[in-house]
């Protein structure tokens, strides 16, 4: 009976040490999935040029003298999208990857301008060390201000005719893929989508409701 | 058993000394890996007068470490599960103010910036839990020869308390996150 005793308590203790395991590891994939599904509109603060209106037109000479052009209709059909970020900032180094895969794959993807403000030779520096020499890196205080930048990363997605399509604080690859998704279903934020998705099953209920 | 006192089983009262002791390292060593993120975190309680903060902080450090040792050490374990309850309590008592005060977008601060645990109640019931841990840690041990099941016993309620202290800390923050932004 003792051995029997023994033997029944050790497995329930292995049970449950491996039951509390398996729920702190849920959790924390919790914590995770809902880092990337937390919508890049849930982190729009206000201010700036709002999403469907024209983009601000200003042109500004990037690290490497060459004038980059924005809110201009583009003549290449590309949306652009403007990314602003800083050397200090270390969530917008985690980015960049991403950034240089989506402006080199085909010729119909956006183009990628990076923006930030300071000392430009502290951007050489950064875009050496960070080997994105390929994408246009534009220092102006005056673009920062006038899309009312103030949390980093922020990204803005310009399409061809220079209207704004989406924009917000991008922590993550999924918030950046959220803002094209934004763009394609022609929505500011995938709250506003669902809200949405939300009216039109409302409106879809009552109809049926009228009809039975 | 005498009614007056209460008498804990001794492989009780040291798997609650040990989870505690484990507690304030990880609490500990978060704070001295960022003593400046933690100085902020104190700062931005807005309980103390500017200039005491970084004393208290250093104080707050200093206790934890000190409890860590103080808990294993059999002599001084009873007076450091008293000192552990009324640190946590202190703790209770400054999120709870702010919570009063409606600022629930500070951090916890409990176990490093990395953590983003933004002040919510389930916090208060959390460290109610730690309180009631501590107390029971501080009650006299009765006498029992130990067998090896011992070990198991210990080892297992260590797993489970941590394994489980981890997953309310993940859940209760991202709960709080939630929350906030379906408040916007």
């Amino acid at each position: 009976m003792m051995q029997a005793l023994i033997i029944t308590n050790v497995l329930l203790w292995l049970g449950l040490i491996g039951l509390a395991f398996v729920v702190a590891a849920l959790a924390r994939q919790v914590g995770v999935l809902h880092e990337r599904v937390a919508p890049a509109g849930a982190l729009m603060p206000a201010g700036g040029p709002a999403v469907g209106e024209a983009a601000p037109r200003v042109t500004v000479a990037d690290l490497d003298g060459t004038a980059v052009t924005l809110g201009a209709p583009s003549d290449d059909g590309r949306a652009t999208l403007l990314f602003f970020l800083s050397p200090t900032c270390p969530v917008c180094k985690t980015l960049l990857p991403t950034l240089m895969r989506v402006s080199s794959e085909e010729p119909s993807a956006p183009r990628v301008v990076l923006a930030s403000d300071g000392e430009p030779q502290e951007h050489r520096r950064f875009v050496a060390t960070q080997r994105i020499t390929a994408l246009p890196y534009v220092v102006s205080t005056e673009v920062g201000m006038r899309y009312a930048i103030g949390k980093l990363p922020y990204a803005v997605l310009i399409d061809a005719d220079g209207i704004i399509r989406a924009k917000g604080i991008v922590n993550t690859r999924e918030h950046l893929e959220s803002l094209f998704e934004a763009e394609r279903r022609g929505v500011a934020t995938i709250q506003e989508f669902l809200g949405r998705e939300h009216e039109a099953h409302e409106r879809a209920k009552q109809v049926e409701g009228e009809a039975a | 058993m005498n009614a007056a006192t209460l008498v804990l089983d001794p492989i009780v009262l040291t798997a609650a000394r040990v989870v505690l002791a484990l507690l304030f390292a990880t609490t500990a060593a978060h704070k001295l890996a960022d003593t400046r993120s933690f100085r902020d975190s104190v700062r931005a309680y807005r309980l103390l007068p500017d200039s005491t903060v970084g004393a208290i902080a250093t104080l707050l450090t200093a206790t934890e470490a000190a409890l860590v040792i103080a808990l294993l050490i059999p002599a001084l374990a009873r007076a450091a599960a008293v000192a552990a309850a009324a640190l946590l309590t202190l703790y209770t008592i400054a999120i709870a103010i702010n919570l009063a005060r409606g600022r629930s977008d500070l951090d916890c601060g409990c176990a490093g910036p990395a953590s983003r645990q933004p002040l919510n109640r389930g916090l208060l019931w959390r460290n109610g839990l730690l309180i009631a841990v501590a107390l029971l840690a501080s009650a006299p041990a009765a006498e029992r020869t130990l067998v090896w099941i011992d070990t198991v016993s210990l080892l297992g309620s260590v797993a489970c308390a941590a394994a489980l202290w981890h997953a309310a800390g993940r859940l209760l923050s991202v709960r709080a996150a939630v929350a906030s932004e379906g408040a916007q």
